[in-house]
């Protein structure tokens, strides 16, 4: 099959609250999806209606060609945004203990655990009680088990949260090197800077609602910015040599840097050749988009101010994670 | 089936596999033998070391002379030392040789001894040193009796008024019976009381009656003096002293083995299931494995730690009573009832309780629906003695059909010097069996929904809401 999770027109609610509406996803095989939004926005609750922990109230749904996960559970690794471990249990034989829930050999699980376990650079803690690693170890011992089994779907529920930039890298890496080994991979975050180095597919979801479904080329090309940084060499340098460019619709200046807005139509390289010509600068660039960018203009329009957009980046980047509520609430 | 394999086994080897397991099963039963030990060596039925006098309103003339010759240390000693009865005859003898050697004036012999005596008393600290004070026949009972209520523990006084009538040593023909009286202080231990009550003053008086009679109270006392037999129990392997305690002590062996192994891997499961609720762990493993089979799973596994414990505790108490050559008093079939019962109770329990554990998301949730739990552990409690002293009586009858008490009421009938017939036990063992499925049944439903389940703890009306859904 070339979709290995294809959802039409799902729909769930908690009570009066709609958690997600008319959700259509297909999910083609070997693709790095990733799953964007703030918190709350659906992204688990939608996960565990592919993983038929929850169930939709209409749509339906189908995962690796069978009407439910619970079908394939051996081919499928997840790793759910509230993870936990055995604490008791050592490292080495709670790797094991999932590897062999989930359908491998005692022999098999074992080894796979060792290698993992040196992979991550967890190989002397192998003996060690989960409940002595440190945050960042647990979440690579949790990774390790959901994919350990060599799944072909692997969905993760924010792999990288609470983990420190350098321990997010090596995941990000881990990650990739399944998808090239020809994996389905949904992963969720909310810190879209994450999702942009990897994906070839990116989902956003907002208040339960998809808004966006694309490569990262279409979005490229799509949410173009058309604006130049500017960070002129001189502190007192007039922004109205710059305004005057034909290309230029406006400059906003944010501290030491200028933004510099383009008209629709206009050349960047043009007006890039412009700017230098006129100011010497210590930097002039062509603003890349990022998802969080796109994230708040699809959520607030172009037009918002800055300060609408700075209240909504800060409410992206923070990162509690959503705690599920009894009424499954909450992603 | 394997992934329910290797849910049991890994619960089985983080149960039994720990320090704490084998500490759990070595040392509760040490340490209860230890404490009995201790608290037999230390108790003490002897009165405490009070000091004061014993009055004696004597109008019948013929007590108080022996009374006297009675009080003396060593038999006062001995009197509070040991049992009261035993003593009796002891105290009888030694006054006797006593009273045949000693001057005409016994409370001044008494009072010789007193000395010498009391300082022995005094290093061994643990006898009422008492004395004997005579009044005169005429003294009026109110007014001795009013010095009573002044005895204290550090003071001393009078701590006994004894008052003797006439008829209490010659009852007229054809009147009353009378007996004496005996007056004490207040708060007065009644172990200080009793040996000079029923040891010394009554044997005085029924001496006095036996003599007015013309009879020697020393002959008497000769001829009384037969110790009661034990019965010996004839077996097939030879006689052996009688086993009355043992008849109780088994059936209530082996209801507390069922109950002790049946209730430890229930609790471990309460505590497991919520320890993988609140360490966030259980929506992992579900990915991997159905709720039916965790929960199966686990169950299986803790059956295993109960039978661990069931089998060690069994084969510690078979070889007790082979060493006791009490080996007869259980059979083969007995101990393979047990084994059924237990594996009845456990299901029914282990059900419930993780029923219980898959519903909260900490310990402290549990309580509120622990209520109804709690009742399924006590009951049993409360009626495993009427019904080890009377297993063929209507209550252990009525629980015998009754599950979940069942297994345990069955059990201790099993055990016991009048078993039920192998029928009715054998249909018993089937009812809890079939109870025990249904628990699981309706277990395995409220498991699933409940085990994902978080915040506000859902009550028990829920939860048997949440057995009727499909």
């Amino acid at each position: 099959m070339s979709v290995a999770i294809k959802l039409e027109a799902v729909r769930k609610t908690f009570g009066a609250k709609v958690a997600v509406e008319g959700l259509d996803l297909e999910i083609p095989q070997g693709s790095m999806t990733g799953f964007i939004g703030p918190n709350g926005a659906g992204k688990t609750t939608t996960i565990r209606m592919i993983m038929s922990i929850l169930f939709p109230d209409s749509g339906t749904l189908s995962v690796l060609g069978r009407r439910s996960a619970v079908e394939s559970k051996d081919r499928i690794g997840y790793l759910p945004e509230e993870r936990g471990v055995y604490r008791k249990m050592k490292v080495g034989d709670f790797v094991q203990y999932m590897a062999r829930l989930k359908g491998m050999s005692t022999q098999d699980s074992k080894a796979a655990s060792n290698q993992w376990l040196d992979r991550v650079g967890l190989g002397d803690v192998r003996v060690k009680k989960c409940m002595e690693l440190s945050k960042g170890m647990q979440q690579k011992v949790q990774f390790i088990s959901a994919v350990i089994h060599h799944p072909e779907l692997i969905i993760l529920d924010e792999p990288f949260s609470g983990l420190d930039p350098l321990n997010a890298r090596l995941l990000r890496d881990l990650i990739d090197e399944q998808h090239q080994a020809g994996r389905t991979i949904i992963f969720s975050t909310h810190q879209m800077s994450q999702a942009e180095a990897i994906c070839d597919r990116v989902v956003m979801i907002h208040q339960g609602v998809k808004r966006l479904d694309m490569t990262p080329k279409e979005i490229a090309s799509q949410f173009d910015p058309r604006t130049l940084i500017v960070e002129p060499v001189h502190e007192d340098a007039e922004p109205a040599l710059v305004e005057s460019l034909p290309q230029v619709e406006r400059v906003e200046q944010v501290e030491r840097v200028w933004e510099v807005s383009l008209k629709p139509g206009a050349e960047a390289s043009e007006a890039l050749a412009g700017v230098a010509s006129r100011v010497p600068c210590r930097r002039v660039e062509v603003r890349r988009v990022s998802l969080e960018d796109i994230f708040i203009d699809i959520v607030e329009g172009r037009q918002a101010t800055r300060e609408q957009r700075q209240k909504l980046r800060e409410a992206l980047r923070s990162s509690t994670p959503t705690a599920a509520r009894g009424d499954g609430a909450g992603d | 089936m394997i992934k329910i394999l290797t849910v049991a086994q890994r619960e089985f080897t983080t149960t039994v596999f720990t320090r704490a397991f084998l500490l759990g099963l070595i040392l509760p039963p040490a340490l209860i033998v230890l404490g009995i030990a201790i608290s037999v060596a230390f108790s003490t039925e002897r009165a405490p070391a009070v000091k004061g006098s014993v009055a004696i309103i004597d109008r019948s003339g013929q007590v108080a002379s022996t009374l006297t010759a009675k009080f003396t240390p060593e038999a006062l000693e001995r009197l509070y030392r040991d049992d009261a009865g035993e003593q009796v005859s002891k105290a009888v003898s030694k006054a006797a040789d006593q009273a045949s050697k000693g001057p005409a004036d016994p409370v001044g012999a008494v009072g010789g001894q007193l000395d010498a005596v009391q300082a022995a008393a005094a290093i061994a600290g643990t006898t009422p040193k008492l004395t004997l004070d005579v009044l005169a026949a005429e003294a009026s009972v109110d007014v001795e009796k009013a010095r009573l209520s002044d005895w204290t523990v550090d003071q001393g006084g009078r701590l006994m008024l004894i008052v003797i009538e006439p008829g209490v040593v010659a009852p007229k023909a054809g009147g009353p019976i009378e007996t004496y009286q005996v007056f004490t202080a207040p708060k007065l231990d009644p172990r200080v009381v009793a040996p000079i009550n029923r040891g010394m003053v009554h044997q005085a008086v029924v001496d006095a009656r036996l003599r007015g009679a013309g009879l020697d109270p020393v002959r008497i006392a000769g001829l009384m003096s037969l110790a009661v037999p034990r019965a010996a129990e004839v077996t097939k392997q030879g006689e052996r002293r009688g086993s009355g305690a043992a008849q109780f002590i088994i059936p209530l062996a082996f209801f507390m083995l069922v109950w002790i192994s049946a209730f430890s891997g229930a609790g471990q499961l309460l505590n497991n299931t919520i320890e993988e609720k609140s360490n966030r762990i259980m929506e992992v493993l579900l990915s991997a494995v159905s709720p039916f089979e965790l929960m199966a799973g686990k169950i299986l596994g803790q059956l295993g730690s109960g039978l661990v414990i069931i089998s060690v505790y069994a084969a510690a108490g078979v070889f007790a009573l082979v060493a006791l050559a009490y080996a007869d008093m259980i059979t083969w079939w007995q101990i393979a009832w047990m084994m059924v019962f237990f594996i009845a109770a456990y299901l029914f329990i282990a059900s419930v309780f993780t029923a219980i554990g898959s519903a909260v998301s900490d310990i402290q949730e549990a309580n509120s629906l622990m209520t109804p739990a709690m009742l399924l552990i006590m009951i049993p409690m409360f009626a495993v003695f009427p019904i080890v002293q009377n297993p063929t009586g209507t209550l252990a009858k009525m629980l015998s059909f009754m599950p979940p008490f069942s297994p345990f009421a069955m059990i201790a009938r099993v055990g016991s010097n009048q078993p039920p017939a192998q029928w009715v036990i054998a249909l018993s063992a089937v009812f809890s069996l079939a109870a025990a499925v249904g628990a699981v049944w309706c277990a395995s439903k409220i498991f699933r929904i409940g085990v994902l389940l978080y915040g506000k703890p859902p009550n028990l009306i829920t939860l048997l809401k949440w057995v009727r859904m499909a």
